[in-house]
């Protein structure tokens, strides 16, 4: 509800660069150049590893966020920022400091301070000055790599190396620019956009909260390592999430959120947001009054929306390949454990039914008329980007991966995405699909087949990285830690949108539906998806992924949002799907009434 | 420093004062303040049907609006303008004597029950009377909900557990005020305060050997709306403006060395002209020089100056927090003075206030100023030790006994639940001596105790203290420039030491002060956040004090030189 966000979501600033003749030889390049030239080659104190392998990526950011409740500006936000991080390898390809977590790492406190080797730059073009600090945050970054492969031997004398893998991969060179571009957000239109979309719950009292919030980020970032890569690459993004949230009558919570992402305003106004955000407002007043679901054991079809969520929550984090880091501490070792993809064993496996197949496209912009924002010519790493095959005919081919090796897949698939690991634009495709209701027949076939009363349906779930900040954290809290708040099964899981649906074909809407027992193992059991796909694109965090990201890469992250991932899903029916209502306290209805009209 | 910008201060600070009368004139509440105060009738009727109503609910709206720009070595790094407005609700159920915010004593503290002790509502910036009481009215809904299972929780614990030391009420009886000033104007340009951060940062970058140079502008118009159901009505506004800048090197040795100036007005005039500041920025290069190079000293105890600026951060930390009235029923606190009303605590010489009301001192704008606080209280002056004897505690609406009213010391940084805490402290002397005379009572104290030096504390970064009975109750100034001081009267600068000690001990040990009141200015972060405090005294002279050794970076300086 108006209250900001975890993250601060970004956007660029290049007002200086775009001056400058061309992008990849302005001043903040030239000293990018200049000391990685310098510290390769003068870096080699006596006694002590030289450097291997030193990046430079500095990102320029400018964002803002407007947010509004009921037709009134409640923030806005405009920052730009220029930030460098530095990586610095010392040893070699085969055993380097990273992928090493070490207790004694915490409250370390040197000449560049903060998380991950990051500062802030000057937002001039100042050779000088951009240089100094390069030379400052190198010269930090170098002696916390020595110590941490200083410690990293350690640790690994006291054990057997499982499995020889090397800790960075070898790369092709690549360079690649690209000019930035200019952003697409004035301030005065994002107001009156968000001031408009949120007065359409000014007339809905039965509506206890709502907001509506548009964020523009703009990136530009400047990459450079000592192998020969280097790159620009430009990342406008505009997004836009408006919430609601009302109490059924019993006191229960009902609460949805919808999300769009666009490269352009342009692109935004023309999805008819005020129309989807009157229809979200009319569902959650239906809702209030339908009938509690009941508990369900039995086949499901998910549609639409429902069938992206379901897919981006339940099985995609899982294509994601995690490298468990040394550490010289147990207790850490037992949470990177829970942090490894299941399907990290399981390459030649069968993970999906045969019919079905999973490919991760970056280079892909477009799939029927949507756009696809998942795509990029060079991943974070300056890695060539190029479409995967992860899952052919059911079987899983390989997951995708930075440059930290994992056990069957020795090189980088071009997925790094500043937050850790992330896919970019996924399709899953079926063979042999359902057209139009030949779908939701199969459901009620199966149904009576089990002699049920009627199947459910789901069309929207709800999309946790769009809820309120609190609600956020305790989900984020679920996924990393089974047992504190998720059961296990990461976040729990909320049909917002629900219907019975009897074998005469009627359908009966019903509310608070959680589903349980959904995980990457229910997807190999899929009955039947449809030849008709949804679109969605919708950020990406998987928390464990981004707490072996940081180790892994040098601590190269933590720059903005979650990366988006563009998702192309068809309708699903699943065998068996647990649906109940929700467990634990329920809240009590609102004891006073809303000032609406007083 | 200090004693250079005080003649330009005097002057500014009456105009400033004539101003405030003139403004207040006009002032006029402010929508928000009329929406509160329509939410708020509705609130406590729409609960009266309710088996247990809530007895008492205040609403407070900070807006805050600040610009602030930053630089280092010439450059800008960030520039912002930002406006927010917060939302905190106080909600009681039970009566004065007992309710739902009642200490549950001798239980381990459950997460859900401290984040319910804080809040984030963020509320509309503009004045939309609807948008506002919608926010204000599902809240109200939320933390009477909240109190309601709050108060069950109070009336078991209070059953079960031993009578308290304190059997004070919960929260007090106030008179109801009303206030209205007018809603002050920004005055800060923000581009002009670009050029002048890099002018201030960029001799700092001439030195390869100095690590980091920031500077910060800050600009902050913050205006509060306060209503409760005693019937108070209040709205006060005040900007602030300040300049920040710090820089640090390292010593051979990797430890690092940083120094800090700081400035602060509640005018963008009252700040110090560009001549001013840049003399300031020399001097912090000739310092950091110094400092590199400078011996480090040995733990040592013995006779010390503490300036007047270090002086008022030592009696912040060591004395002002120990008379913070809800410390003294907290059984989880040291109470090192609850039993010492009316007894002597310090030399008969000296007094100690807490003044919120105080402007200025010595010429220079004091931090800690309001006029009511986060409780509704009218802001009072309080004589906390009248020549040596402790006569009062810093009150909020939380009585303890003796004390049963709130001198107005009821704060909070948004979002975080009241607590008393301190606003300006004053430290004066009476028959204080020149400058000159204390340097040769210090000498004196070095040859009586035979010594080989003293200290002299001149500048401090800060400090922090620890008040709980589980941990040892002591304190810590963080000192930036010491001096040894000679038998001979021969000063050397050194570096690498914290000023440490235990309250009572040391305020036996205070034997004089000088004629040079100076001031501190800072953040205070306690239970209830952060709040701008200030605290001056003149130079002390303490016959013992001890130092430790600073804790050091062990990261050498850089292997390469400085590209340039």
């Amino acid at each position: 509800m108006g209250t900001r966000r975890i993250w601060l979501p970004l956007i660029c600033c290049f007002l200086v660069s775009l001056s400058s003749a061309r992008a990849e030889d302005d001043a903040v390049m030239r000293a990018m150049r200049d000391e990685l030239d310098r510290s390769m080659k003068q870096m080699r104190p006596e006694n002590l590893d030289k450097p291997y392998f030193i990046a430079y990526r500095v990102i320029d950011a400018t964002n803002s966020a407007i947010a509004a409740t009921l037709g009134s500006l409640i923030s806005e936000q405009q920052s730009h920022t220029r930030q460098l991080t530095v990586e610095v390898r010392v040893g070699d390809y085969s055993l380097d400091n990273s992928n090493f977590l070490s207790f004694s790492a915490f409250g370390r406190a040197g000449v560049v301070h903060g998380l991950g080797n990051t500062v802030r730059l000057p937002l001039e073009d100042d050779y000088k000055e951009i240089r100094r600090q390069i030379w400052l945050a190198t010269d930090a970054a170098y002696k916390k790599a020595l110590e941490d492969l200083a410690r990293k031997r350690a640790a690994l004398e006291n054990k057997t190396r499982g499995e020889d893998l090397p800790d960075f991969s070898k790369e092709k060179p690549v360079i690649s620019h690209e000019n930035p571009v200019l952003m697409d957000l004035d301030p005065k239109r994002g107001e009156a956009l968000v001031r408009q979309l949120s007065a359409v719950f000014r007339g809905v009292p039965e509506i206890s909260r709502s907001s509506v919030e548009i964020q523009a980020s703009n990136e530009y970032t400047r990459y450079l390592n000592s192998e020969g890569t280097e790159y620009t690459r430009a990342t406008p993004l505009l997004g836009l999430t408006a919430r609601a949230g009302t109490q059924a009558s019993d006191g229960m919570p009902l609460s949805d959120a919808i999300t769009v992402y666009e490269r352009t305003m342009a692109a935004l106004l023309n999805e008819q947001l005020e129309a989807q955000i009157r229809d979200m407002s009319k569902r959650l007043v239906e809702l209030r009054s339908a009938p509690l679901v009941e508990r369900y054991n039995g086949p499901v079809l998910f549609e639409g929306q429902a069938s992206v969520e379901i897919f981006a929550e339940a099985f995609a984090p899982r294509l994601v390949a995690t490298r468990r880091p040394t550490t010289d501490n147990p207790q850490f070792e037992m949470i990177f454990s829970r942090t490894v993809s299941p399907f990290q064993d399981r390459l030649g496996s069968r993970v999906l039914p045969e019919w079905a197949s999973v490919t991760d496209d970056p280079t892909a912009t477009e799939h029927n008329g949507s756009s696809l924002l998942g795509g990029y010519l060079v991943d974070d790493d300056g890695v060539r980007a190029r479409k995967t095959v992860v899952v052919e005919n059911g079987v899983l081919k390989t997951l995708l991966l930075a440059r930290h090796p994992v056990p069957g897949m020795p090189q980088s698939t071009g997925n790094e995405r500043g937050f850790g690991v992330a896919p970019t634009n996924l399709f899953f495709t079926v063979q042999n699909g359902l057209n139009g209701t030949a779908i939701r027949d199969k459901l009620l076939t199966l149904v009576t087949q089990r002699g049920k009363p009627y199947g459910i349906v789901v069309r929207r779930m709800r999309n946790w990285l769009a809820a309120d900040p609190q609600e956020m954290m305790q989900s984020a809290i679920g996924a990393f830690m089974p047992g504190l708040g998720g059961g296990g099964n990461g976040p729990a899981r909320t049909a917002v949108l629900a219907y019975e649906v009897f074998p005469d074909g009627h359908e009966q809407l019903i509310r608070n539906g959680q589903l349980e027992g959904l995980n990457e193992t229910s997807f190999k059991d899929l009955v039947v998806g449809s030849v008709s796909q949804t679109v969605c694109n919708k950020l990406f965090l998987d928390i464990g992924n981004v707490v072996t990201g940081m180790l892994s890469g040098g601590a190269m992250v933590g720059q903005g949002t979650p990366p988006v991932v563009s998702f192309t899903v068809p309708d699903l029916v699943f065998d068996d799907v647990s649906v109940k209502p929700p467990s634990g306290d329920i809240p009590k209805p609102l004891l006073s009434k809303p000032p609406h009209g007083t | 420093m200090v004693e250079r910008s005080i003649l330009s201060y005097v002057i500014v600070s009456s105009m400033l004062f004539g101003v405030r009368l003139a403004l207040a004139q006009n002032a006029a509440p402010s929508p928000p303040l009329q929406a509160m105060k329509a939410e708020l009738v509705r609130s406590m009727d729409a609960f009266k049907s309710q088996p247990t109503p809530p007895y008492f609910i205040s609403y407070e709206i900070t807006d805050d609006e600040t610009i602030s720009v930053n630089g280092s070595f010439g450059k800008i790094t960030a520039s912002e303008e930002n406006h927010r407005r917060q939302l905190d609700i106080n909600l009681r159920v039970g009566d004065y004597r007992l309710d739902n915010t009642h200490a549950i004593r001798g239980a381990v503290p459950d997460l859900s029950g401290m984040m319910n002790q804080f809040s984030m509502i963020a509320m509309p910036i503009e004045d939309d009377p609807l948008a506002i009481r919608n926010l204000i009215w599902y809240n109200t809904d939320q933390k009477y909900r909240t109190a309601l299972q709050q108060l069950t929780k109070v009336k078991t614990n209070v059953r079960v557990q031993a009578a308290p030391e304190d059997k004070s009420d919960d929260f007090s009886r106030e008179p109801a005020q009303k206030y209205v000033e007018a809603v002050a104007v920004m005055q800060a340009d923000r581009h002009a305060w670009e050029e002048k951060i890099r002018k201030y940062t960029a001799p700092f970058a001439a030195y390869g050997n100095i690590y980091e140079a920031n500077a910060e502008f800050l600009a902050d118009v913050e205006t509060r709306w306060y209503v409760n159901s005693d019937g108070s009505e209040i709205q006060v506004s005040k900007p602030y403006y300040r300049i920040f800048i710090s820089a640090f090197t390292k010593a051979e040795d990797g430890m690092e060395l940083p120094r800090y100036e700081s400035y602060f007005g509640v005018r963008p005039e009252d700040l110090p002209d560009d001549d001013t500041v840049l003399k300031a920025v020399d001097s912090m290069i000739n310092d950091l020089k110094a400092l590199r190079v400078a011996p480090i000293v040995e733990p040592y105890t013995g006779p010390a100056i503490l300036s007047g600026r270090a002086s008022a951060v030592f009696f912040h930390e060591v004395f002002g927090h120990r008379v913070e009235g809800h410390r003294q029923k907290n059984e989880g606190e040291g109470q090192t003075f609850k039993k010492k009303v009316g007894q002597p605590i310090l030399p008969a010489s000296f007094s100690v206030y807490s003044d919120p009301t105080a402007l200025e001192v010595a010429g220079t704008d004091l931090v800690g100023s309001y006029t009511f606080d986060n409780e509704g209280v009218r802001a009072e002056r309080v004589t906390v030790v009248d020549q040596g004897i402790l006569k009062s505690f810093l009150m909020s609406r939380s009585p303890i006994e003796g004390f049963p009213h709130s001198n107005g010391h009821g704060r909070k940084q948004q979002g975080f639940p009241v607590v008393a805490r301190q606003s300006n402290l004053i430290v004066e002397v009476q028959n204080p001596v020149p400058r000159a005379d204390l340097k040769r009572m210090l000498i004196d104290e070095v040859k009586r105790q035979n010594k080989p030096f003293g200290l002299y504390f001149e500048e401090i970064e800060g400090g922090f203290t620890l008040t709980g009975r589980t941990i040892p109750n002591a304190f810590n100034v963080l000192p930036i420039m010491v001096y040894r001081v000679y038998a001979d009267g021969k000063e050397e600068l050194v570096r690498g030491v914290d000023l440490i000690g235990t309250p009572l001990t040391t305020f036996s040990k205070l034997i004089n002060a000088d004629d040079h009141v100076a001031v501190f200015n800072g953040l205070c972060g306690a239970e209830s956040g952060l709040v701008p405090v200030s605290a001056s005294s003149p130079a002390v002279l303490v016959s013992q004090i001890e130092v430790q050794k600073k804790e050091k970076s062990q990261e050498k300086a850089p292997f390469l030189p400085a590209p340039f």
